[in-house]
């Protein structure tokens, strides 16, 4: 019974090395996670996420845009989906329905006759947005609240072409991955040596001491 | 050795779960309609714009902020003191800073919240309504009942740290929906016979508005009142299972000359500034109320008015 609890914290502990080796190698020294870039475009006026695509919250993630032409201006922004929603209703959208990382998207293409009037970077009720000619990014702590990605060209035009990138910020993953390895190596050898060591412990027992006779020089002996 | 490989562990653990993602719910799609610190800069800009249409009793800047029957109420305002008085100025206290938040948690716009705040004018409390119509569209104030000093808010439902908001046209476990309130209200106001009138026996602001059409109601002078109620309405649950509501209602004052000769307002009569010609036959004097109901469980007594501004809109005669 001891040799089987020994192995299975042995085995407790490989894994913790394995998923610590592979933590540190999926965000690397710079303790990123980088997806991208990859190409959207939409032929409305802007390419929005639905809430259902954001369903994780916590980690640091930024969001990098890179626009198809370097003169466009590029805004990117995050807020409720209360607020985006109406401010997109009606409109010809690309909605993102679900975003798998490293890579694999759903997109709808919506139809609408109105018109987003006014442009994005008017309003309050962004979390976080920013603008930028060719390129722009946000970075934030995904929130608990139900929250969408808008990505539109600054002065509302219509055909958004850009390459998007998602990074995930792991602070302390990579020392993290090296700890937890350590850590399981750690727990591996004390595992496999309580294993063991029942077995010499037993062996022991069974045999009672050992008398060791120590040999006598008797050269010396007068 | 095996005491400091736990250790290790459980320490690396603790320092990969603080930002360990975890699945969040999106089933439920709502927000609160704005923060303290959104709110309190809604206020500080409507304190703003409001002084400045004051001072120049200018409604075009006042529309900036303001919407609905209470821009009505305070074009009114604005029509009567540059007419009653033509070189003065309609400088008004600007609100203090709230002493109660009232933001619910929405699920679409347009989006709303309440703040209670002190008018040092009148030495009253002011639980004015912010409302957003759409997302590119701005803060306005759209109700703003003036309250006792002493009148405090009845405890409201809590859901997430918001207000809970009740659609106007559903009764959501109320004796009548919000709408018919008003409705009631009105048939109660206008007759006071009328079986709706059976549902607001204590009412003060009943009360005040008989004495009113009594008082005026004499000599060759008969008086009648008509009150009807306005689109649009805001609720939020009370604790008690009960609701606030905020709603207006228009009230027409007829004033009918009886065989006697034509008589002309006072100067000083507001009726005036709109319409300073004799009264041949009649008159009638328009004007808007603002009304903030408390709706307690049916068990627990009768709606009542626990607050209301008002004013003339309009005066006419023939």
């Amino acid at each position: 019974m001891r040799r089987l609890l020994g192995y299975l914290i042995a085995l407790v502990g490989g894994l913790a090395v394995l998923a610590g080796i592979a933590l540190s190698i999926l965000f690397g020294p710079d303790n990123e996670f980088v997806s991208g870039p990859h190409e959207i475009q939409s032929r409305g006026q802007a390419i929005v996420t639905a809430p259902q695509a954001i369903r994780y919250a916590d980690p640091d993630v930024r969001i990098e845009v890179r626009a198809a032409d370097p003169r466009q201006r590029l805004f990117i922004g995050v807020a409720n989906d209360v607020d985006v929603e109406n401010y997109a209703r009606g409109d010809a959208v690309t909605r993102v329905g679900a975003v798998h990382l490293p890579w694999k998207i759903a997109t709808t293409e919506t139809t609408g006759s109105r018109k987003i009037a006014v442009p994005p970077g008017r309003l309050d009720w962004w979390i976080v947005s920013q603008e930028g000619r060719g390129a722009s990014s946000v970075t934030l702590p995904l929130p608990d609240a139900p929250v969408d990605v808008v990505v539109m060209n600054a002065d509302a035009t219509s055909r958004v072409r850009v390459a998007v990138s998602v990074v995930v910020i792991g602070s302390g993953a990579f020392i993290g991955g090296l700890a937890i390895s350590l850590a399981g190596l750690g727990i591996a050898i004390a595992g496999w040596v309580y294993a063991t060591n029942q077995i010499v412990e037993d062996t022991d027992l069974s045999s009672g001491p050992v008398a060791t006779a120590v040999p006598r020089d008797d050269r010396d002996t007068p | 050795m095996r005491r400091l490989g736990v250790l290790c562990g459980l320490i690396a653990l603790v320092c990969c779960g603080c930002s360990l993602p975890h699945h969040k719910d999106v089933g439920v799609i709502d927000k609160l309609a704005a923060t303290r610190a959104d709110a309190t800069t809604v206020l500080i800009h409507y304190n703003r714009v409001r002084t400045q249409a004051d001072t120049d009793r200018d409604v075009a800047t006042l529309r900036a902020v303001e919407t609905g029957a209470l821009l009505q109420i305070d074009a009114g305002l604005y029509h009567v003191s540059r007419v009653l008085d033509p070189g003065g100025s309609g400088a008004r206290s600007a609100w203090t800073q709230p002493t109660e938040y009232v933001v619910p948690r929405l699920r679409r716009y347009p989006l709303w919240f309440v703040l209670v705040v002190e008018n040092p004018d009148q030495k009253t409390q002011v639980a004015v309504l912010f409302n957003r119509a759409s997302s590119t569209s701005s803060w306005k104030a759209t109700y703003a009942p003036q309250l006792a000093a002493t009148t405090r808010l009845p405890a409201l439902a809590d859901q997430q740290g918001g207000a809970v908001s009740i659609d106007p046209e559903q009764a959501n476990g109320l004796p009548y929906t919000p709408v018919d309130l008003l409705a009631r209200y009105c048939r109660a106001l206008s007759d006071p016979n009328s079986n709706d009138a059976r549902d607001f026996p204590d009412d003060a602001f009943i009360a005040q508005m008989r004495q009113v059409r009594s008082r005026t109601d004499r000599g060759n002078v008969r008086v009648t009142q008509t009150w009807t109620p306005m689109r649009g309405s805001n609720a939020l649950r009370t604790a008690d299972g009960g609701a606030l509501v905020f709603g207006s209602v228009q009230r027409k004052d007829t004033f009918h000359i009886v065989g006697g000769k034509p008589i002309r307002w006072k100067k000083s009569n507001p009726a005036a500034a709109f319409d300073p010609n004799r009264i041949r036959s009649a008159a009638t004097v328009t004007y808007v109320h603002q009304l903030l109901f408390y709706v307690p469980p049916r068990s627990l007594g009768n709606p009542r008015v626990i607050g209301q501004v008002g004013g003339v809109v309009n005066a006419s005669s023939r």
